[in-house]
């Protein structure tokens, strides 16, 4: 009789077939270990715009991490990894800011003058917990498509990586930060020109200007 | 109705002036000055880093040096005459890094008719558009393109990777520049 061996191989399909996504074969403290050396470098390095950004993380508290993404000082998102047990395992819900104009932050709707991370984002936070639980480097090529829907991104994006182009928050409308820096420093010694567009913080729903910056 | 070959020497005229033996309504000295300020590298090198910087021959032909980095990989030649005192024959050619008949540079362009024709093309097309003071027009290599992707087409596939990867790590250098510095305070 084969049927042990058939049984094995039917339990094996449906471990293959995985758990709900988001809830880990793991306890609880090994899986907030394995999410404090979460690969935020490779998250970093995938889902980057053309704005320089850093990631660091608080936490643990009440079994919850959350990394804070700032740029050029200024905090430009935020985002929280909550673990609870689930039986023997650990379930991981991701939560994401909401958004001025509905919706959450980076959804995948959202269009920033100078974005931080590609959207939509709660996918890519997923990919970061799932490395982060089977223990491997962070890996894009998992994240389901559309993977990247943000246009102003892919071109800011492009421009850092040619080399050519700096962006930062603090960005005048159409300029990168070299550019912007040329024109502050040609307004301080022409004071009249006008005070500096500082609308670059929150999402806006189109705005005018070169590098990607009017709505799709 | 008109003869056709009363339309000859207007196409001639649409060809432009650096194809294959096209006639320039420009003085020969005026034409060769024009063609050795010449240093902007046709687009079918894409974005490859390659560099080109002209010379000149004595017998009126203009030699452009295509290299990457210290390593020279092709030369442009463009031969002129003047056919009259307002007009000025020019001819292109793409050949090897040396004058040796065994250069393999040279030997794969005439291994390769449909790369050699194209590569001919586009920098007819830069002289032409020097000379007729325009930007490049990608259409007029259009058709070239085709037939030279059509007759490459798995070397180019193969080839894509290594490009894809090499772009990807500049890329990334680039990136990671960009935080060296912020972290330096630049």
């Amino acid at each position: 009789m084969h049927r042990p061996a058939i049984s094995t191989a039917i339990l094996s399909l449906l471990a293959a077939c995985g758990s709900e996504p988001g809830v880990y074969d793991i306890p609880l403290p090994e899986a907030l270990g394995r999410l404090e050396q979460a690969d935020t470098d490779g998250f970093r390095a995938a889902r980057q715009c053309g704005i320089l950004i850093h990631l660091s993380a608080s936490g643990p508290r009440d079994n919850a991490i959350t990394w804070r993404v700032t740029s050029s000082g200024s905090e430009v998102l935020r985002f929280t990894v909550r673990l609870t047990a689930e039986g023997d395992g650990t379930r991981a819900a991701i939560e994401v800011p909401e958004d001025p104009k509905g919706g959450e932050m980076y959804d995948g709707r959202k269009t920033y003058p100078r974005p931080a991370v590609n959207q939509p984002l709660r996918p890519a936070i997923q990919e970061l917990v799932d490395a982060a639980m089977e223990r491997r480097p962070y890996d894009v090529m998992r994240l389901p498509e559309p993977r990247n829907t943000d246009r102003v991104c892919g071109i800011q994006r492009a421009g850092l990586e040619s080399g050519s182009f700096r962006f930062g928050v603090d960005d005048k409308p159409g300029m990168d930060s070299r550019q912007s820096a040329r024109m502050r420093e040609a307004e301080e010694a022409e004071p009249d020109r006008g005070a500096a567009d500082a609308s670059y913080g929150p999402p806006v729903d189109g705005a005018a200007g070169s590098w990607g910056e009017c709505g799709p | 109705m008109r003869p056709l070959t009363s339309l000859l020497p207007a196409l001639a005229l649409l060809a432009g002036c650096g194809g294959s033996g096209e006639v320039c309504p420009q003085p020969a000295a005026k034409v060769r000055a024009r063609m050795a300020a010449i240093d902007e590298v046709p687009v079918v090198f894409g974005s490859i880093p390659v560099t080109m910087t002209s010379s000149r021959r004595g017998d009126g032909t203009i030699v452009w040096r295509v290299s990457q980095g210290d390593r020279s990989i092709l030369r442009f030649l463009a031969h002129s005459e003047a056919v009259d005192n307002g007009s000025t024959r020019v001819r292109v050619e793409v050949t090897g890094p040396t004058d040796r008949p065994d250069d393999p540079v040279t030997q794969r362009l005439a291994d390769n008719a449909s790369v050699r024709d194209l590569y001919q093309l586009a920098m007819a097309e830069q002289i032409d558009a020097t000379l007729e003071n325009r930007e490049f027009d990608f259409s007029r290599i259009a058709a070239a393109t085709t037939r030279a992707v059509a007759a490459n087409i798995g070397e180019i596939s193969a080839n894509m990777d290594k490009v894809g990867e090499e772009s990807r790590r500049r890329g990334a250098e680039n990136i990671a520049r960009a935080y060296h510095e912020e972290a330096q305070g630049y």
